[in-house]
């Protein structure tokens, strides 16, 4: 098959026309809305990467915030993090990559070791177990005073030189890698062998598909992805503590964006992310609580008029398909 | 190490074990019955101690007097829940209300915890805008055999085994408990000889969101609990129907008994911090070692 450069140009100019709006876009942002493009980038990741293996394998990972807490956690006391007044525990601290990558590589040995006694389970009790993994990630982080800082968590050093743009750009190859990621693995044997094992685990294990291993190999994947975001984001907001890295809201709000864009597509969690994130920013400053009770509501609706996310909507299809 | 610290730990441990046994067993039985595993299971605790608080603090009704308000509002509520929530998810294709059931019930739990997180959170309301639930309403201590024994903690005691007698006595004796088990052992076998299998689960879900109300009462009278404890509930109630076997009925009443014993020692000897981390470790050390619990039947039976 021989495919033209006119072709391949026309496919690719989109995409090439994104890169470069987003790469010039913080010269004409305020610094506000820099801020709001640093937490779209963090949804996007959290999103597309909770998509990756939860979206297409059908196994709902409520832990998935974990990842995203160790690697800050991770990253925060090797970076020589400030515990509540206390000195670092490392001394002096790493340099930022390396920290991040160490972040990065926690979280996918986390994921690596919790799917040994983790994919014993199915459905809905693995559901509720992965949330436990959240769940203890929060408590160690709040226990172990003498690392973590407790309560207070860890405030970073070298994070008054950071500007909003650094961490634009630091957030915003991961929000892409993560969006194409997710692509290439929709249309890879890998992401096939996902979507049989949604379909029907057994007869995909009877197929000859090491199902523990795709299982695991996504997990990983998936980790990877959040660790990163965790991370930088972590980095970019300059403290680390229990209920910024591991509350409630960073670590469902990426679930509920997956599932109202569309769980199992590489556009659902993008179109959530950007939809949910505009939602939030225009309510944040007119209602101070209920955040949670919006997204609960928002859940329970989706819950029981589109479980297939916004993108399988056939009337929206019908209204998007170009007229003939 | 005194023998009267002993008695202490294990009446204490005990008492958390049984309040925990009526959250596993509740979670337990709706999940058998309905298939729909409620991940807001644990807000209910919650819940309930909150109109437990508000029982004690507006009218001075003592918090064992209050199982009676709480048990059958809650058992109105869960109904409810399911005829409004849950029975639109059961009749979907096997796939979609897994993922759909999950939706829903972590929506259900994020829209409870906010809301009951505001309104215990508020300057100058009820509770003290502490953001924190207990009931304080406490017995002088009696004496037995020349030992204090904590009267609140032994009369809690009483109430859960009169509460886990009734159960018993529901599920093992009468028609409807009958009706509960085939359905647990096979929903459409139990359709097909003619069970009001849409009835039945609205009243276990409704009996389990009731017992783990009731439970709130207990547990906020031993200990105080944030809003935001639900989530960490459920997941220990999950623990303990896999310790104690998935699908077991009495395994789940043995695995809380056990989870709430080492949580008591657990407490004593390393600080009441680590009690709640134990038990997602146990969870985990439990699927390692034996994935089919205590009671379990063979996993590839029950797990899907």
């Amino acid at each position: 098959m021989k495919v033209s450069l006119k072709k391949l140009l026309r496919k690719y100019i989109p995409l090439i026309i994104v890169l470069v709006v987003l790469s010039i876009l913080p010269a004409i942002l305020s610094p506000y809305l820099r801020v709001v493009f640093i937490f779209l980038f963090t949804y996007i990741i959290l999103a597309e990467s909770y998509d990756i293996f939860s979206g297409y394998s059908g196994y709902s990972n409520l832990g998935h915030g974990a990842f995203f807490g160790l690697s800050a956690y991770v990253m925060g006391v090797l970076l020589g993090g400030l515990r509540g007044g206390y000195t670092p525990v490392i001394q002096p601290g790493l340099p930022l990559p390396v920290a991040i990558i160490a972040g990065v590589v926690a979280a996918a040995a986390f994921a690596a070791g919790i799917s040994v006694p983790y994919f014993r389970l199915r459905g809905a009790y693995f559901s509720v177990a992965s949330l436990g993994l959240l769940l203890l990630v929060y408590y160690f982080a709040g226990n172990l005073r003498f690392f973590t800082g407790g309560p207070e968590g860890l405030h970073l050093p070298g994070h008054g030189e950071m500007s909003t743009l650094q961490a634009y750009y630091l957030l915003l190859p991961g929000a892409l890698a993560s969006v194409i990621i997710n692509y290439l693995i929709s249309k890879s044997k890998l992401g096939l062998a996902l979507i049989s094992i949604r379909e029907d685990e057994d007869v995909a294990s009877e197929y000859g598909i090491n199902t523990y291993r795709v299982k695991t190999t996504a997990l990983v994947i998936s980790a990877v992805l959040a660790g990163y975001a965790g991370a930088s984001f972590g980095y970019a907001i300059g403290v680390v503590n229990p209920s910024g890295m591991l509350g409630l809201e960073i670590a469902f709000a990426p679930i509920v964006m997956t599932i109202f864009g569309g769980a199992g597509t590489f556009s659902g969690p993008l179109i959530g992310a950007a939809v949910l994130t505009a939602i939030h920013e225009a309510l944040y400053t007119k209602i101070a609580y209920f955040h949670l009770f919006i997204y609960g509501i928002l859940l329970i609706v989706i819950g029981l008029l589109a479980p297939g996310g916004v993108v399988r909507l056939r009337w929206l299809k019908k209204l998007l398909k170009p007229p003939e | 190490m005194v023998f009267e610290t002993h008695i202490t730990l294990i009446i204490g441990g005990l008492l958390l074990g049984g309040i925990y046994s009526m959250i596993a067993f509740g979670l337990t039985l709706t999940f058998g019955v309905s298939r729909v595993l409620n991940i807001a299971h644990g807000d209910f605790l919650i819940l309930g101690s909150v109109i437990g608080l508000m029982l004690f603090e507006l009218f001075g009704i003592n918090p064992f007097l209050s199982i009676a308000i709480v048990a059958p509002l809650f058992t109105a509520v869960g109904m409810a829940i399911e005829r409004g929530l849950i029975r639109t998810i059961i009749n979907r294709a096997a796939e979609r209300a897994l993922t759909a059931a999950i939706i829903v019930t972590v929506g259900l739990s994020m829209a409870i915890e906010d809301s009951t997180a505001y309104y215990l959170g508020q300057a100058g309301g009820w509770a003290g805008g502490l953001g924190y639930i207990s009931i304080p309403y406490n017995l002088p201590p009696i004496q037995v055999l020349g030992y204090y024994l904590p009267a609140t903690r032994f009369l809690s005691l009483v109430a859960i085994i009169a509460i886990a007698f009734l159960m018993w006595f529901i599920i093992a004796r009468t028609y409807f408990g009958k009706v509960i088990r085939a359905t647990i052992q096979d929903r459409e076998t139990a359709i097909s000889l003619g069970a009001d299998v849409g009835l039945t689960s609205a009243i276990t879900l409704g009996i389990g969101i009731a017992l783990a109300a009731i439970a709130g009462l207990f547990y906020t009278m031993i200990t105080s609990v944030s809003p935001f404890a639900g989530l960490g509930l459920t997941v220990k109630a999950l623990t303990i129907v896999i310790l104690g076997g998935l699908g077991s009925l009495f395994g789940s009443v043995f695995g809380g008994l056990i989870i709430g014993l080492i949580e008591s020692y657990v407490s004593y000897y390393l600080g009441t911090i680590w009690a709640a981390p134990v038990s997602i470790l146990i969870l985990i050390v439990v699927l390692l070692v034996r994935p089919s619990g205590l009671f379990g039947r063979r996993i590839e039976e029950v797990r899907k």
